[in-house]
């Protein structure tokens, strides 16, 4: 779940990084732990996604909006449900409680909040013998969700999504903490991950 | 003024303006360092200007498949390119790790490359610009 998340949401962001007003830049920083862990930083300004993304005409990306295949967006009207949030009072809107998994859906102000935590039994020497938690905090403007959804039913605008992701001066978007990697995706102002 | 130092002024003259034009487009330059005892070093510069005439000289069969593989790419590599120059000089791209070291960044109109691991290290740099003209030849 974690990891299909983070794909997810790495992909998307890579798409946006393929970024807007030229002092807009969004950044991924990926810091594995271990005395061999890699540390990965990625800074691309948005005015470059934005004059990239419509040249791209890939599988499923054209002209800035990825085509989601199957009927992934048919089943739900996303577009209602989403203004339907952004009118309400802010409030924790969905919760779930498992053993292995916590997750909480909320509004707060002009957000949607996304928090996710696992927790699993750890995988190094002493497995079984601690808990290992995973957590995935995902931030998202509601102007950033409504522009994604701007396009046909089926489609994803991710060039709509980008220019609306501009107009934030500082952003977190998304931070992923587990066993070994660290994952911090945001905007800023600056052109360097520091 | 004699006709031979109108001659000579005349190719002087085309000599400054060439040059001028070469600089200012920029070079390509290529240094990897093999890290072994007897390793070997490669430093190459050329001058920018000189690589989209140098892809017209490809000959064609050789290129082939560069049409329809750069082709559909060609628009996405002027536009980075164009924006890139365009946007603030920094880091693009930075992965360490116990083993190697690698940074994209981008200076002046410029995208450097640099990788240092345990084997060799490798500097490229190249003029944005001359790099989507040069593709540009071989797509054609």
């Amino acid at each position: 779940m974690l990891k299909k998340t983070l794909g997810v949401m790495i992909s998307m962001f890579a798409f946006a990084a393929l970024a807007m007003p030229a002092d807009r830049w969004i950044h991924v920083r990926v810091t594995e732990s271990g005395p061999d862990g890699e540390r990965v930083r990625i800074n691309i300004p948005l005015s470059l996604a934005e004059a990239v993304l419509p040249t791209i005409k890939a599988a499923n990306l054209s002209a800035g909006k990825v085509k989601v295949e199957g009927n992934a967006l048919d089943q739900v009207d996303l577009r209602a449900m989403l203004q339907a949030v952004r009118k309400a009072e802010d409030n924790q809107f969905v919760t779930v409680e498992s053993k292995k998994e916590n997750v909480e859906v909320a509004k707060s102000g002009e957000f949607l909040l996304i928090k996710v935590h696992e927790n699993h039994e750890g995988t190094g020497k002493t497995a079984g013998a601690r808990k290992a938690t995973n957590t995935v905090d995902i931030k998202v403007p509601f102007k950033v969700a409504e522009a994604l959804l701007s396009g046909k039913n089926d489609e994803l605008n991710v060039l709509a999504a980008v220019r609306a992701l501009g107009e934030y001066p500082t952003l977190d978007l998304v931070t992923v903490q587990d066993e070994s990697n660290n994952v911090r995706i945001w905007v800023d102002s600056s052109n360097s991950a520091e | 003024m004699t006709t031979g130092m109108t001659f000579l002024g005349g190719a002087l003259g085309m000599v400054v303006v060439g040059g001028a034009f070469v600089y200012n487009e920029g070079a390509v330059r290529v240094d990897v360092r093999e890290k072994t005892r007897d390793g070997s070093h490669i430093y190459l510069v050329v001058p920018a200007a000189v690589l989209p005439v140098a892809a017209r000289l490809i000959p064609k069969d050789k290129l082939k498949d560069a049409p329809r593989e750069i082709g559909p790419w060609l628009p996405t590599i002027k536009a980075a390119s164009k924006e890139l120059a365009r946007c603030a000089d920094g880091p693009l791209v930075e992965v360490d790790s116990n083993r190697e070291h690698v940074k994209i960044h981008k200076q002046g109109k410029s995208l450097y490359i640099d990788v240092d691991s345990e084997e060799e290290t490798v500097h490229v740099s190249f003029p944005l610009e001359a790099a989507a003209d040069t593709v540009s030849q071989l797509a054609r």
